[in-house]
């Protein structure tokens, strides 16, 4: 089973700065209203208490936990996904059931060259998060070629 | 009712009496709007002041909306036209944007005919065509057309009814109302009589949604309207004698007597008949709709047998659909209520692919704990913090609470099965009803197991199975089995076996 680009761990650790910046504007917000009309102290204690776990979690410990829990195996007959920290989540896809394969990328994505992948089903879609573009630009291919021979029947 | 002679067929147009049927089209989607219309009597109220009157005003407003969506449907009207050869429908329609459509008789996956109360009088009928495509390629639907033509495209489209083949069918769309004819297959065909129909509209279980949609319409209007009229002062010093508990009877009694009439009114005389290739639903008094699906698109059966079915050894079986883009087509009644019985026959006559487990494998001992702590748990956290917070002696019903999340859960364990025969896998779930799914392995769309730590532990999973309905399928859980079944299960469901 293949693991997802490393580099999700850095872009990851992006947004999660872009979060905790936002975060901490919030907080710095709510102190001054505190400050201004006397709030009790609690209200922003508990606040600026909770947006560090969750900076800490954001910046040291979920980019590193996405990465390391993320496989995938894309084969002629199935695409196998295995991911999730809590809870470990094993999806399977026939190709034949796959329609259709989108890669796309967001403005972090693209700093560091990565892309996600969308496979589509009737019954929903899937996706791989994070990939490089020339791993994405494959997958794209390969599953044209191997799921685009069948069609029709649902 | 034909105009622009084309160079090969002739473009047809709807039966004016359709205006009516984009009145009511275009009268939905605008249905979000409704909420502007007291913002615009508030706003013209604060600007002209108190000079007029606020109930004129309200007359105005509403006529003013009222014309303009009557010259919205008449434009529309004038503006679909349609045609069919070689097996081609062609339309074209819209208003802002125009659009035009063309349908091979390939792609139409099922047909929907509906006889709506204002085209019974003119003897027309609404003729629906769902594509295999979902959620991009739109649905046809041609409202107000003759039962001849109707008949004339279905022929055209090859999805001809059953019963046309052997009889001919009055140019009327009557001839769908007066579908008396002797039962000559009796195996193939079903209806529901009266005191069955009777009996599936009083153990609805619908009203609940019903109420809601009655609550929460109401009080939207509530504030803004009624607390100003009259209507309120006269209304509430009388209702105000019955007090509380005489209201929520009262209000419990009218909504399932609304349930009530609205599924007797659904259910009536409904038919279903199997032929040939294809099957042929047809139900309702007012509404009276007939329904001619291909049985390749039935991805699924789900039977469920609620309290009170159960108690008349009754079930209810609904077929899971794929390709409508309408969630609220997902699943159609196959038979609404049926003798639990009678059910092997019946599958075997309508749904020859699908046949009911012999037997059933039940999750086990192991998992009667993850079915029932976590639900037991959190009821507890509630109702502990409704109980400290509560005042007076009526407090301590809030430990009732847990102890019905217990039973819950605990019937949910019970329930829980699954069986693997043949190409079918077989999901049973549920607490109070049970529900029974049958999922060919060949309509399997894709399938995920998930272990939390918890499971782990105890070597138990859940596999989560989706098939194709509506735009984001449908998802059928087993939760909790053990985890060397659900690996049984996944070799299987994904070909290693």
């Amino acid at each position: 089973m293949k693991r997802i680009d490393p580099r999700a761990v850095q872009a990851r650790r992006m947004e999660g700065w872009i979060a905790s910046a936002i975060s901490v504007v919030l907080i710095i917000g709510l102190l001054w209203l505190t400050m201004a009309y006397g709030w009790p102290v609690w209200i922003a204690g508990w606040s600026a208490a909770a947006v560090l776990l969750f900076i800490v979690l954001e910046l040291a410990v979920l980019p590193g936990l996405l990465y390391r829990f993320w496989r995938y195996e894309i084969t002629e007959k199935n695409v196998e996904l295995n991911h999730g920290v809590w809870v470990r989540r094993k999806t399977l896809i026939p190709m034949v059931r796959i329609q259709h394969v989108d890669s796309k990328q967001g403005p972090i994505q693209k700093i560091y060259g990565l892309s996600t992948v969308t496979f589509s089903t009737a019954a929903g879609s899937h996706r791989i998060p994070a990939l490089s573009e020339h791993e994405a630009e494959n997958i794209r291919k390969q599953i044209s070629d191997w799921a685009g021979g069948t069609d029709g029947e649902l | 009712m034909s105009s622009n002679p084309g160079p090969l067929t002739i473009n047809r147009r709807l039966h004016p009496v359709s205006i009516l049927y984009f009145l009511i089209h275009s009268g939905k989607e605008l249905a979000g709007l409704l909420p502007l219309i007291p913002f615009c009597i508030f706003l013209i109220h604060r600007v002209f002041g108190k000079e007029i009157d606020r109930i004129v005003l309200t007359v105005c407003v509403i006529a003013a909306a009222a014309i303009m969506l009557i010259v919205f449907a008449w434009l529309r009207w004038r503006r679909f036209v349609y045609r069919v050869e070689d097996g081609v429908l062609y339309m074209e329609q819209g208003l802002w944007v125009r659009r035009k459509i063309w349908i091979t008789k390939e792609r139409i996956q099922s047909l929907d005919i509906t006889v709506s109360l204002y085209d019974r009088m003119f003897g027309l009928v609404r003729l629906e065509m769902e594509t295999s495509g979902g959620k991009e390629e739109p649905e046809a639907v041609l409202s107000s057309i003759s039962a001849a033509e109707a008949a004339r495209i279905q022929r055209e489209i090859g999805m001809a009814d059953p019963e046309e083949a052997k009889s001919e069918t009055s140019s009327s769309g009557d001839s769908l109302v007066q579908a008396e004819r002797p039962n000559t297959a009796p195996l193939n065909s079903m209806r529901l009589s009266l005191g069955q129909t009777l009996i599936l509209s009083t153990t609805s279980g619908k009203f609940a949604i019903l109420w809601m949609v009655i609550v929460g319409g109401g009080l939207k209007l509530w504030d803004e309207w009624v607390r100003d009229t009259p209507i309120w002062d006269q209304l509430s010093p009388r209702l105000m004698v019955l007090g509380i508990p005489g209201l929520i009877v009262i209000l419990v009694v009218l909504s399932w007597l609304l349930a009530f009439a609205g599924a007797f009114l659904l259910e009536f005389g409904f038919r279903v008949e199997a032929e040939g290739r294809t099957l042929t639903i047809e139900r309702g008094i007012l509404e009276r709709k007939r329904t001619v699906i291909k049985p390749h698109r039935i991805q699924a059966i789900r039977i469920t047998q609620n309290p009170l079915h159960k108690l008349f050894r009754r079930a209810s079986v609904r077929m899971v659909i794929a390709g409508s883009s309408d969630e609220e087509k997902k699943a159609v009644d196959l038979f609404p209520l049926v003798r639990y019985d009678e059910l092997p026959m019946r599958m075997a006559a309508f749904l020859p692919g699908f046949r009911l487990p012999q037997t059933w494998n039940p999750v086990g001992r192991k998992s009667y704990r993850s079915y029932t702590v976590l639900p037991v748990l959190i009821c507890i956290l509630l109702a502990a913090a409704a109980w400290l917070l509560a005042p007076g002696i009526w407090r301590w019903l809030a430990w009732v609470l847990p102890l019905f999340a217990w039973g819950a859960s605990s019937l949910e364990y019970r329930k829980a099965a699954w069986s693997r025969e043949e190409n079918q896998l077989h999901i049973r779930y549920g607490s109070f009803s049970e529900k029974t799914v049958l999922i060919p392995i060949s309509k399997v769309q894709w399938h995920k197991t998930s272990q939390t730590p918890f499971q782990a532990g105890k070597e138990l999973a859940t596999l989560k199975v989706a098939v194709a309905s509506g735009k984001s399928g449908d998802k059928i859980s087993l939760r909790h089995a053990s985890a060397s079944d659900v690996d049984m299960l996944t070799d299987w469901l994904s070909g290693k076996q």
